[in-house]
């Protein structure tokens, strides 16, 4: 392979540079030597030879490129300032960008690691069409029966897999162990996804079929380097997660920790799943029950016609199971779908996070774009800056190809230095993002990834040759004695074309981005205004953990806890103390009740969720009585009740609430009286309407079994602290052995304000950065401008100009091109705004006000960039600028 | 007569030429060259070198460091088995071309 030899001292020669010249030297030497000793003294240029050598040689090629390389970087050190400029712009820009896809990747693109041929999963979900009204959604979650008739419809149940999840499997059986969720497959659920573990075995069919528990184990590498110190000899040994001990039968690979964003970390058989065939008596257990929807499903297959088929023949399935069970209330409008591995690629994208990811991606390429076109301008007035240089270059014989590359390679090394910074900046801003605004997730894969790594190596590139190319074919244009004799000065009026474009096209977006700041933020603050019925400042609530399995009985809870309630109310930082059953504004329970004096009035479908609290409740959490009084005597067993203004429109709403009968479980059970209504409570998302809610008193003889064992506590102002103390010292007291766990309305609140907080931060934060970099762009095009025209501005000064004049005509100057922008931005915002819509709260995407507010933000901007170029101008020198001539 | 005065890849034809007689450092090429072409030919370093290097670049010719009779460091040049087939095709060519020039002089 004779060619093969000859690229291997082509390289060679280009690897070991200083070896080939060494050689060389020497071989030619020897020449010389050769010919003097026959007599031929005329040896010629040594130095001659070599290079005429070399150019034969990839050297040649190397040396160019290492000249260009060192000349760019000679120019980009000559101006730090604008370099410093260039380089924070962009790496602003694409590390926005690059932070923003890295969590778009993961939620959209990344297929789960470790799984073979992903594309060929197909989750499935179900549409559900609410009978009582309410928008229809998709989910994933299904019945098991429904999933065995579905399994049924697929002709094939081997291949498909179902799984359900449980969380907080404490390690070791304590509270203090590491809580994690066990995800309970199918046995098929592994080789379909075509994974097997890294020791050990998987689960059978035999251990995984529902009805014969077996307590089997596989872990995730990461659970098992973590928490059972990668133990190799853990296969066949036994760990207790909760009350059950199990055996650990296999550990999977390290790249495989489940097919969702959160990462799987155990795997149990199906069977193991607790509390499935322990039902309470009359109750059917979760493999025959339709009530628990709990249960997620996948195929594989990659055939389009099987999966429109199935598609069909599921929807005609669940239809007609959804009639059996709920007759005619039934929800005959599902429809089966089936979808993407990617679980964010379902039928719909629902999630207020991934709605704000993507939309927030649009916003990180405006700034991108923004910034481009900023940093196009500063190359730009540098090259101009250069034209007497690039004359002279070009007159010295450069050949024009060569000087755009020049040019072009500065820019691509401006933005290589900004792409690298960039991935830092994407590295740390993409976990930020992922903590802030995918909360509670620990994510299956790291942050870094080739796509994202590609993607941004793939911007910069694009983004530093455009930034340089435009520039370059501007500066490159020879006009040669022209642009020797004045250098930067005379005036450039067909190139303030370009720049003037980049100035509008800047305003333009920055605009838009301001509207959707503005936007977001007033939705912000509508959101934090809406009345979420009840005061969530300093409520407290106490509660206690047992350790697994050593829970009391009910009764010894109940009465201790009304003893504690009663301690405590005289302590120091408490206001009011209550009891209830569940945490207040989240837990609840489903009561089925009938109403009027016939008992006639029931619902079947839609439930109003039950709480049972003591008469103090409604004073701790400020919970506003709006009708009627709240109970007479909670723990007298009164058949009192107490209903939000929801429910009272429901169930009567024409009449009043007050007075009315409720019979709670069965038609002829006793009348509780309504005494009061009361606001409605958020309970779910802030936006979203309260639903109708009853409360029952804690001593009623229906709730005498529930515990209460919750306390809700109203501290005093500015003696929270104190009371969270209080609180802990008296449950301590009360029950030694477990563990009292203080909760705050406020911090269950947060989590729910977060995704409108962050997309108002968010926004305005880019929207502030799209300003700010608008600025730059536009005093540096205005202080351009009047550097270039110096002269004419020096005439006018001798001519008898005011201040103010040159003030005027310069501003007016800058204003003008801005309101262009300004005007193509409306345009653009009254086009684009709907796509946030989903984001607004009690907006209007085409809000004029905001609008009005963003244009004249720019303007003022504009101003501010253009006063200190102008008043540069007005004092202008007419001496100085007539001698220059 | 300079390289320019040569016809077009003349040069590594003779090179070539010559390095299928045996392996040769540069000295001894050129000296080849030039004696068998009764010093017709001169052949320069600045000639010489940078034929070497196209010709090893494309692997038509191989080079190895040896002692020289005299004791001193050299490179040796070897022809391979591509440099012997393109010889024989450039020697064809060379032929043709000689050939119609000497028509179009009258002399054939």
């Amino acid at each position: 392979m004779s060619w093969l030899d000859g690229l291997r001292h082509r390289v060679r020669t280009v690897l070991r540079p200083g070896a080939y010249e060494r050689e060389m030297e020497e071989e030619l030497r020897h020449h010389e030597a050769l010919r003097a000793a026959n007599g031929d003294g005329r040896f010629g240029n040594r130095t001659y030879h070599k290079e005429e050598a070399r150019r034969m040689t990839w050297l040649a090629w190397t040396d160019l490129v290492r000249q260009d390389l060192g000349y760019a970087w000679r120019s980009i050190r000559r101006t730090p300032a604008v370099t410093t400029m260039i380089i924070v712009t962009l790496a602003l820009g694409i590390g926005v960008n690059a932070a923003t896809f890295s969590v778009l990747d993961q939620i959209f693109l990344r297929n789960p690691a470790g799984v073979v041929d992903p594309d060929g999963i197909r989750r499935i979900w179900t549409r559900h069409t609410r009978t009582g009204g309410g928008p229809a959604f998709y989910s994933e979650a299904m019945a098991f029966p429904t999933y065995r008739q579905l399994a049924a419809t697929w002709g094939d149940p081997g291949r498909m897999a179902v799984m359900t999840s449980s969380s907080n499997f404490h390690l070791g059986g304590t509270r203090a162990g590491y809580a994690t969720q066990i995800l309970f497959t199918s046995a098929n659920y592994f080789p379909l996804l075509g994974v097997s573990p890294a020791r050990g075995r998987l689960f059978t069919e035999g251990e995984a079929r529902p009805g014969n528990p077996t307590h089997v184990v596989v872990l995730s590498d990461r659970y098992w380097k973590a928490h059972l110190g990668a133990d190799p000899a853990i296969v066949g040994t036994r760990i207790k997660l909760d009350t059950t001990e199990y055996e650990v039968i296999g550990v999977m690979p390290p790249a495989f920790n489940g097919i969702n964003l959160q990462a799987t970390e155990v795997w149990a058989p199906l069977s193991a799943l607790p509390q499935a065939d322990t039902p309470h008596a009359g109750v059917p257990s979760i493999w025959e029950s339709p009530r628990y929807l709990t249960f997620f499903t996948f195929v594989r297959t990659t055939d389009g016609q099987r999966m429109a088929d199935f598609e069909r023949a599921a929807t005609a399935t669940v239809r007609e199971a959804n009639r059996r069970t709920d007759g005619p209330r039934a929800d005959t409008l599902a429809e089966v779908r089936t979808a993407s591995i990617i679980q964010a690629r379902g039928p719909e994208t629902v999630r207020q996070d991934e709605l704000i990811a993507t939309r927030l991606q649009g916003v990180a390429l405006i700034v991108l774009v923004i910034a481009c076109a900023n940093v196009v301008n500063l190359l730009l007035a540098r090259a101009v800056n250069r034209k007497r240089e690039i004359a002279i270059r070009l007159a010295l014989g450069i050949s024009r190809t060569r000087l755009i590359r020049l040019i072009t390679l500065e820019a691509v090394i401006l933005a290589t230095l900004a792409g690298t910074a960039a991935l830092f900046a994407a590295w740390w801003g993409g976990a930020v993002l992922r903590a802030q605004l995918i909360v509670n997730t620990d994510f299956a894969q790291p942050i870094m990834h080739g796509h994202v790594i590609w993607a941004t190596i793939a911007v910069t590139l694009g983004c530093g040759t455009i930034a340089g190319i435009i520039p370059a074919l501007q500066g490159s244009r020879p006009q040669l004695t022209g642009d020797l004799k004045d250098g930067a000065k005379s005036g450039v009026r067909h190139r303030s074309r370009l720049r003037n474009g980049l100035v509008v096209a800047q305003a333009a977006f920055s605009v838009m981005l301001l509207v959707g700041a503005t936007l977001l933020v007033r939705t912000l603050r509508n959101v934090e205004g809406i009345d979420i019925g009840f005061d969530a400042t300093r409520i407290l609530y106490g509660n206690i953990a047992f350790e697994p399995g050593q829970q009391p009985p009910l009764a010894g809870i109940v009465a201790t806890s009304r003893d504690v309630a009663e301690r405590l109310r005289s302590r120091p930082g408490i206001e009011v103390v209550a009891r209830a059953g569940l945490t207040p504004m989240k837990g609840f329970s489903f009561w089925s009740f009938y109403w009027g004096s016939d008992s006639s009035g029931s619902l079947t479908k839609q439930f109003p969720l039950t709480y049972a609290v003591s008469p103090e409740f409604f004073e701790a959490t400020g919970l506003r009585l709006l009708r009627g009084t709240t109970f007479h005597d909670g723990y007298s067993g009164a058949a009192e009740v107490i209903v939000n203004a929801a429910t009272a429109r429901l169930l009567w709403p024409h009449g009043e609430a007050v007075g009315q009968c409720i019979r709670f479980q069965k038609p002829d059970a006793a009348c509780m009286i309504v005494t009061g209504v009361v606001a409605d409570a958020t309970i779910g998302d802030i936006v979203q309407a309260s639903p109708p809610q009853i409360y029952l008193p804690l001593g009623a003889a229906l709730t005498k079994n529930m515990d209460g064992g919750l306390l809700v506590v109203r501290a005093r102002a500015g003696g929270e602290a104190t009371a969270r103390r209080e609180i802990s010292a008296v449950l301590r007291q009360a029950y030694p052995t477990a563990e009292p766990i203080i909760g705050s309305m406020v911090d269950d609140l947060n989590p729910k304000y977060r995704p409108w907080r962050l997309g108002a931060q968010l926004f305005a934060g880019l929207g502030a950065l799209a300003l700010l970099v608008a600025l730059v762009g536009i005093y540096s095009t205005i202080a351009y401008s009047v550097g270039q025209r110096r002269h004419e501005f020096g005439v006018r000064v001798a001519l008898g100009a005011k201040v103010g004049d040159v003030l005027n005509q310069v501003v007016g100057e800058g204003v003008r091109v801005v309101l262009v922008g300004v005007a193509l931005g409306v345009g653009l915002t009254l086009v684009a705004s709907r796509l946030v819509a989903t984001l607004l709260y009690g907006v209007e995407p085409n809000d004029v006000s905001a609008i009005l507010l963003a244009g004249s933000a720019l303007l003022l901007v504009t101003i501010v960039a253009a006063i200190v170029p102008a008043l540069r101008a007005a004092r202008s020198d007419p001496l100085t600028a007539l001698r220059s001539e | 007569m300079s390289k320019r005065d040569l016809l077009p890849g003349t040069l590594d034809m003779l090179v070539l030429r010559t390095l299928s007689l045996g392996t040769l450092h540069g000295y001894a090429i050129a000296q080849h060259i030039e004696r068998t072409s009764g010093d017709v030919f001169r052949l320069e370093q600045g000639s010489l070198y940078p034929a070497l290097e196209r010709l090893q670049g494309a692997g038509l010719v191989k080079s190895k460091w040896g002692t020289s009779p005299t004791g001193r460091r050299a490179r040796y040049y070897t022809i391979t088995a591509s440099g012997r087939k393109r010889l024989g095709e450039e020697i064809s060519q060379f032929d043709a071309l000689t050939h119609a020039i000497a028509r179009i002089l009258g002399r054939a």
